[in-house]
């Protein structure tokens, strides 16, 4: 709205009317009395106008506290009229912080009743990157009809809003498996368990059910035969996030945090589509948790943990997943994200042999730091980073660890979507072409 | 839109051909004067098309010409203005107002045609007035036209202006039918001015002034025929009309300019009554312990409007830390409150003391700060 307008034409009547009022004196003429009485009329008039829609005019908003990079999220804004007459004109700015653009100004032009109200929806874009931020408040300006004198006000709250990372799917992981399940499935693995789902029949074993004795077969066998059923899996996936500040480098969207999150993200955003259990864990400026569950309250949990990690930590992963060896179950998954593309062979042995313990199947996730911009430290001589790579990869591949390699060169969307992204023949390639 | 800005060009034809027929009735000779208001009121048309063409072109011109130039004009206005002034109280002859006049028409002529420069036409409002001024002194029916004119017509224009201004920067709504509003609102703010006016130059009607010198030859000014005014009215609904079609007929074609801000066409759903408000109703907190409780909750009502709302699942105690930077007076009140609400002994005065104070100093913080309020 143009200000200076609005402040010519009323300081022209505050002004004109005692200089008037000085002429009218001294020249004793009536109709200047009149003109500069009109003059106060109009500035009277408007002000009073101004100050009673400016009090009875409310608007709140209402949206969604979260949402994915570059998507399209509908903010409703409700301007209610609380007085009696009608109101015109009202603008609306919203401050969005998750759009580039983050003043959003909308116009109700009215006319909007007495005591009613009008919701105004606009649509906009998160086009900032994942991260936190804020919405609100509302700044609301009305004015007299003459546009004399503004009612600027600030309603609302500055309430949070959360954007996620854009998620890719990683179909790699319907290949991985699962861990066994006392609850009813909708996986199910070739072997004894307590599913729905019939295997075949064996010789009976005390403590073995009655209800489950095949009857048939057993009057043939003339010996008793009881029904086994597949084993329930449910897929157990841990995502542990190397979150060590050595590992640092690369800056915005070309950075080992920004990959490693965002794996992080799509893997978990994956499983949970799955109906997996998943959880993660990382010790970066402060830990990080996500207890396991499943569902869309946990996911939207996770992903809102996952944007607030930070590379500043001192734990580095294979100690990280020693402390939390107790909370990984048997037979389930553990995807391993390292922040370098050589972690040392020796400290990969005592972790897989630790995962092995337990029957936890290990898959990395190794972001090359080296093909980011080095930061807190010197960049390793290329024919050294490449020789540790090399040795890391080597190792991986004698133990058939499924690997993937992320750098800066690979475009995520693209990589993540791979179905032989955990192929541990890939882990061979990626030896011999290292 | 289009009709709005027509009709707010047609307020401001309005205003200044009134002043500038009212002030030629007033201070021309009688067989002059017809002559003199039929062609003021086609100069004042044609000059204020002229000025629509114009706009276009001055309004993209370079900033820096564009500011030397609204300095000279205005400058050399003030002295103008200052002169007439100086003239009309110092040599209050008809015949040097006469003079004054024909230079105000002029310049109001010029200020038309040069509306695009400052983008507003506040110069001719403002020429428009001295016009009216000028025209006051002769007293009688120029007088009372002259005002009556000019505050019946700046109320519509102002109102016309506003919608105008503020349309323009947002693109869809301005599609909107808000003429029959604005014409509502312009009627509804004219109609008390004028009724007053009008009723307060009844009482008393305006004379000439005093001191006004008339010569033998300008004597026959002091009689303003009312035929002037009829020939007024009709040169002027004449050149109203052509303003009016012209406004419509430029302002369709104009390419209009980009927003400079992030505008945003909101959907606009239906418009519905309020619900009723639900009576909220206060427990009684009594003693003591009642006053504690009841400053709390009013320093917290009061934070809520400051920005800083403290959500459902937001202790009082959580609150707090939430607010310390802003207001650490929270903290003394909120400990009190706790213990007038959920403890089990009755407060004391000094207490409830320490309690004032400190809901005193945490309003004040938060009011104080310019810092909004942060999520609870």
């Amino acid at each position: 709205m143009t200000l200076a307008r609005t402040r010519a034409y009323r300081n022209l009547l505050v002004l004109g009317a005692p200089l008037l009022l000085f002429f009218a004196a001294a020249l004793e003429s009536s109709a200047l009395y009149v003109l500069a009485l009109g003059f106060g009329l109009v500035l009277a008039l408007g002000w009073r106008l101004a100050r009673v829609q400016g009090a009875q005019v409310t608007a709140r908003r209402a949206v969604y506290p979260s949402a994915f990079e570059d998507e399209t999220v509908t903010v409703e804004v409700v301007v209610e009229n609380h007085a009696r007459g009608a109101t015109h004109l009202v603008e609306v700015v919203d401050a969005f912080g998750p759009a580039v653009a983050d003043r959003q100004a909308l116009l109700e032009p009215g006319p909007l009743g007495g005591r009613r109200r009008r919701q105004l929806r606009y649509r906009t874009a998160c086009t900032r990157p994942w991260g936190s931020y804020a919405v609100g408040p509302l700044t609301l300006t009305t004015s007299d009809p003459l546009g004399l004198f503004r009612t600027v006000r600030v309603q609302g709250a500055v309430e949070p809003f959360t954007v996620f990372p854009r998620v890719h799917d990683v179909p790699a992981l319907e290949r991985l498996g699962g861990a066994r399940s006392l609850t009813s499935q909708e996986v199910t693995a070739g072997r004894a368990g307590q599913s729905a789902l019939f295997l075949g029949v064996r010789e009976y074993r005390p403590g073995d059910e009655l209800r489950r004795m095949h009857w048939p077969a057993s009057a043939r066998r003339g010996s008793p035969v009881v029904k086994e059923f597949e084993a329930d899996l449910v897929p157990y996936v841990s995502v542990f996030l190397d979150l060590e500040r050595s590992h640092r480098a690369g800056t915005g969207k070309k950075s080992t945090l920004e990959y490693v999150v965002r794996t992080a993200c799509s893997l978990v955003w994956s499983s949970s589509g799955r109906g997996h259990m998943v959880q993660a864990f990382g010790e970066g400026a402060e830990p990080l948790f996500v207890p396991p569950g499943h569902g869309e309250g946990h996911l939207a949990r996770a992903l809102f943990e996952l944007i607030r990690v930070r590379q500043e930590g001192e734990v580095p992963l294979p100690a990280l997943v020693d402390a939390h060896r107790p909370h990984l179950p048997e037979s389930s998954i553990a995807i391993l994200l390292y922040a370098t593309a050589h972690p040392d062979p020796a400290d990969l042995a005592l972790m897989l042999d630790a995962l092995a313990s337990r029957a936890v199947r290990p898959v990395m996730v190794l972001v090359d730091a080296d093909s980011f911009v080095p930061l807190d430290r010197w960049p390793l001589p290329l024919t050294q980073a490449l020789a540790r790579k090399r040795e890391a990869l080597d190792f991986l591949a004698e133990r058939a660890v499924p690997t993937v390699v992320l750098g800066a060169e690979h475009d995520l969307a693209v990589e993540l979507k791979r179905p032989d992204l955990f192929d541990p023949l890939r882990a061979s390639g990626l030896a011999a072409g290292a | 839109m289009t009709t709005l800005l027509a009709l707010r060009a047609l307020a401001l034809y309005l205003l200044v051909v009134l002043a500038a027929g009212h002030a030629l009735a007033a201070w021309s000779p009688p067989g002059q004067a017809p002559a003199g208001v039929v062609l003021c009121a086609f100069l004042l048309a044609a000059a204020q098309a002229g000025g629509e063409l114009l706009a276009p072109r001055l309004s993209s011109a370079d900033r820096g010409w564009r500011s030397r130039v609204r300095l000279a004009v205005e400058t050399s206005y003030a002295g103008v203005i200052l002169l007439v002034l100086i003239l009309t109280l110092a040599f209050p002859q008809a015949r040097v107002l006469a003079v004054e006049v024909r230079l105000l028409l002029g310049l109001q002529c010029a200020f038309l045609l040069l509306e695009g420069l400052r983008g507003d036409p506040l110069l001719a409002i403002v020429n428009g007035l001295i016009l009216a001024f000028v025209t006051s002194i002769h007293g009688g029916v120029p007088a009372t036209g002259a005002v009556l004119g000019f505050l019946g017509t700046l109320v519509p224009f102002l109102v016309f202006d506003h919608f105008v201004r503020v349309l323009s920067v947002y693109p869809r709504a301005a599609e909107a039918p808000l003429t029959a509003t604005a014409l509502r609102q312009a009627l509804l703010a004219t109609l008390p001015v004028l009724a007053v006016a009008a009723l307060l130059l009844a009482w008393r009607p305006p004379l000439a002034y005093a001191d006004v010198v008339w010569d033998d030859l300008d004597s026959d000014m002091k009689d303003v025929s009312l035929a002037i005014y009829r020939l007024l009215a009709i040169a002027g609904f004449m050149g109203g009309a052509a303003v009016y079609v012209v406004s419509r007929f430029l302002r369709s074609r104009r390419k209009r300019d980009a927003p400079i801000q992030d505008m945003v066409d909101p959907v606009l759903a239906a418009e519905e009554p309020l619900p009723p408000a639900l009576a909220r109703r206060r427990p009684e907190y009594e003693g003591a312990n009642g006053r504690v409780v009841k400053l709390y909750l009013d320093v917290l009502e009061h934070a809520a409007d400051q920005g800083w709302r403290r959500r459902p699942p937001v202790t009082s105690r959580e609150f707090a830390r939430q607010v310390r930077p802003q207001s650490p007076a929270l903290d003394a009140l909120t400990g009190l409150f706790m213990q007038a609400r959920y403890g089990r002994e009755n407060l004391q005065p000094a207490d409830v003391e320490q309690a004032e104070q400190a809901a005193r100093k945490a309003l004040t913080d938060l009011s104080s700060r310019g810092g909004r309020g942060r999520p609870g």
